[in-house]
């Protein structure tokens, strides 16, 4: 896989204390692709620390939510004609070591999906049940079978960016279980790749507790009455 | 004073309220509309006491209060449901604007 034609956009809100060592691995993993950090209203040093890297970025008015910031970025790649789009999160998460693993298996018209086996994670119990839930609701509802559909570890590409970006919601989750959902209506391929994540370099997630159980339980909701459009 | 009284002036300072916050564009005329028309409708059955009572009666609701709790529940959930319709709409723009000023600033 040559990766000169890979974008690897990072959605980052307020990831000052993760963002650098993160585009440090990708610097270090995947040395001639492209990195755009989209920037989603960030009110700590994010867009400094790009500008100081000399990494591209795009930088959202006002934080609009991880869906706007990864439409944005595919935007970008559409418009830039990438051949991949790989997402990274900005918290180091996603090791950009095991990125070549989802570059091996893309084709010009799929997504790769890097997933993580839950029970290998600390994951509350809580989660894990909700989780199981998801991947039960989609199996039900659209017929996907996927172990971690909220793994936002990824690669698109061209044609199915093209096909996708103009769906992406801000909310529920739809960055990754809606996604999926309109693929699949789409028929457009989704392979799993198992990887190894790992934890945040640095700082907090700005969804857990409450904020996370809410975003789960809108997204069983939108999973079971919302209406996809193809 | 009686109770209906103070309730009389809330809707009529309401009202004026209203009314200029529309003079000023700060309010849709939709939204002017109704909240008008519902100070105007409890504006009336607050000044003629039996009128509650009578359509109470017509409509087979013993306690008028109810009828007035009723109303007032449903009123609110389709206000409450139609703002939040043009408020998702709006905040769907906005996201999709604040993409185009990212990608503009960016100059590709």
């Amino acid at each position: 896989m040559k990766t000169d034609s890979v974008l690897v956009i990072i959605p980052a809100y307020n990831e000052e204390d993760s963002l650098a060592k993160t585009i440090e691995k990708v610097k270090q993993y995947l040395p001639n692709t492209e990195v755009i950090v989209i920037n989603d209203g960030s009110i700590d040093r994010t867009a400094e620390i790009c500008h100081a890297l000399k990494i591209n970025v795009l930088s959202l008015p006002f934080n609009c939510g991880v869906g706007a910031a990864l439409r944005t970025g595919l935007v970008y790649g559409i418009n830039n004609k990438f051949r991949h789009m790989l997402i990274l999160d900005a918290d180091g998460q996603h090791p950009a070591k095991e990125a070549r693993k989802l570059l091996l298996k893309a084709t010009d018209q799929n997504i790769v999906l890097g997933v993580r086996e839950f029970m290998n994670y600390d994951f509350s119990r809580i989660r894990r049940i909700a989780h199981k839930l998801l991947i039960r609701a989609l199996s039900v509802r659209s017929n996907i079978s996927i172990t971690d559909p909220t793994s936002g570890f990824r690669v698109f590409s061209l044609i199915a960016a093209k096909k996708l970006f103009s769906q992406i919601e801000s909310e529920y989750l739809a960055d990754t279980v809606g996604i999926l959902q309109r693929a699949k209506t789409m028929e457009i391929e989704v392979l799993e790749v198992p990887v190894s994540m790992e934890p945040r370099l640095d700082g907090v997630a700005s969804n857990r507790g409450y904020k996370l159980a809410k975003r789960y339980i809108l997204s069983l909701l939108v999973l079971f009455i919302g209406r996809i459009d193809s | 004073m009686r109770y209906q009284y103070l309730f009389i002036v809330f809707f009529l300072i309401f009202s004026a309220f209203t009314v200029l916050d529309f003079r000023r564009r700060r309010i849709s005329g939709e939204y002017f509309l109704a909240a008008n028309s519902i100070s105007g409708v409890a504006i009336t059955f607050l000044a003629n006491e039996n009128l509650l009572i009578k359509v109470s009666n017509i409509l087979g609701i013993t306690l008028p209060s109810n009828l007035a709790m009723f109303s007032i529940s449903i009123l609110g959930l389709v206000l409450s449901y139609a703002i939040n319709k043009e408020l998702r709409a709006l905040a769907n723009k906005v996201a999709l604007l604040a993409q185009e000023i990212a990608l503009l600033k960016n100059g590709k």
